[in-house]
């Protein structure tokens, strides 16, 4: 196991350990990393869905191939609940991503996104208030 | 009036007031609950058997999730959701628990004295489809709390949210659920299972009254196309 992987897997434990640590559906803090990478790319497959709302971000890398990254965000419902607008992403759009990096391959867990005008997307769970209060 | 007929009276007021006593004593746990974010998911450390053990070191969490499929690892991963609500309704002969999450619809039996030989789900989602890892349930009143007993689950998860702890045929467990004096619903949870814990686990949520209705969740199977 390389030091890299090491690495996760104590983050993973520790964020599992966390109390409170926010999650939802599938486990976030048994499917990500706490690592985050920030990437620029342009939406593509954005599903509005339950249990998770998910797009395709189409990554150019440094030798001009095109990557294709799983990013999850919450459940459609935790959006609406929280008032979430969905009209701020939508295929098409070339954004910066930030995210958590997941277990598998090309998988992030949706952190926050620059659109271009600038604007900041992020969301929240209905529990993440009460944790960073804490 | 005779002795005879004095009794027959009495057993007669008697029988006109037992739905109404019977009433009082029943907990009213109606209504639309969300999780509370002050108290929730708090589990006792479980104990493995080898087999529990070789169960949690075996899981993965990108593939074994039942959630990838829209269904219920077990009846905690039901109680533990964070994000939709849980409605109850009381009726004489039955509680019906809806979760939000994957439209999944419980039928507790209150008139039951056990549990079938063939265990059928007591939960179905809203296509009608069994959710065999919710087990086959019964429930009665004691004093101010519904208490349901669960056999007959499937081997699955009990949660998946933030621990993996496995469930297999023999899991028993036993629901305590009571509003507090701040009009919350708990739920507290007992569970024994001779093949993957070598202790009871007990595990406790608790619930606001929610600030939003019902709705469909209309879940779709994550990722698309995958299959655990």
């Amino acid at each position: 196991m390389s030091v890299w992987t090491h690495r996760r897997v104590l983050l993973a434990i520790l964020w599992a350990c966390a109390p409170g640590a926010p999650q939802a559906h599938h486990s976030v803090a048994l499917n990500f990393t706490d690592d985050e990478i920030t990437l620029h790319g342009a939406i593509t497959s954005l599903r509005w869905v339950n249990p998770h709302c998910t797009f395709v971000l189409q990554v150019e890398n440094g030798t001009g191939e095109t990557e294709e990254w799983l990013v999850e965000m919450l459940a459609r419902i935790a959006l609406e609940r929280q008032g979430f607008d969905f009209d701020l992403l939508h295929d098409g759009m070339v954004i910066q991503l930030t995210g958590r990096l997941g277990y598998r391959e090309n998988n992030l867990r949706f952190v926050e996104a620059v659109r271009p005008d600038g604007g900041i997307v992020r969301e929240r769970s209905p529990l993440q208030e009460v944790f960073r209060s804490q | 009036m005779t002795v005879g007929v004095s009794r027959l009276a009495a057993l007669l007021i008697a029988a006109a007031m037992y739905p109404w006593c019977a009433a009082l004593a029943e907990p009213d746990l109606e209504g639309i609950w969300s999780i509370d974010p002050s108290l929730f998911r708090q589990y006792s450390d479980a104990q493995y058997t080898d087999e529990g053990r070789r169960r949690v070191d075996s899981y993965n969490p990108s593939t074994d999730d039942p959630s990838y499929r829209c269904v219920p690892s077990g009846l905690g991963r039901a109680w533990d959701e964070p994000d939709t609500n849980v409605e109850i309704d009381q009726m004489e002969d039955r509680v019906i628990i809806r979760y939000e999450m994957f439209d999944l619809v419980r039928t507790v039996m209150l008139d039951r004295r056990g549990h079938p030989l063939v265990f059928e789900p007591s939960t179905v989602n809203i296509e009608g489809d069994p959710m065999p890892t919710m087990g086959h349930s019964i429930g009665w009143y004691e004093d101010d709390v519904l208490v349901i007993e669960t056999v007959g689950h499937a081997p699955g998860y009990i949660t998946t949210l933030l621990r993996y702890i496995p469930q297999s045929e023999a899991l028993r467990s036993i629901e305590r659920v009571y509003r507090d004096e701040q009009d919350r619903l708990v739920v507290d949870i007992g569970y024994v299972d001779p093949i993957t814990l070598a202790a009871p686990l007990e595990s406790r949520n608790r619930y606001l009254r929610s600030d939003f209705g019902m709705t469909v969740y209309g879940c779709i199977p994550d990722p698309p196309g995958e299959e655990a």
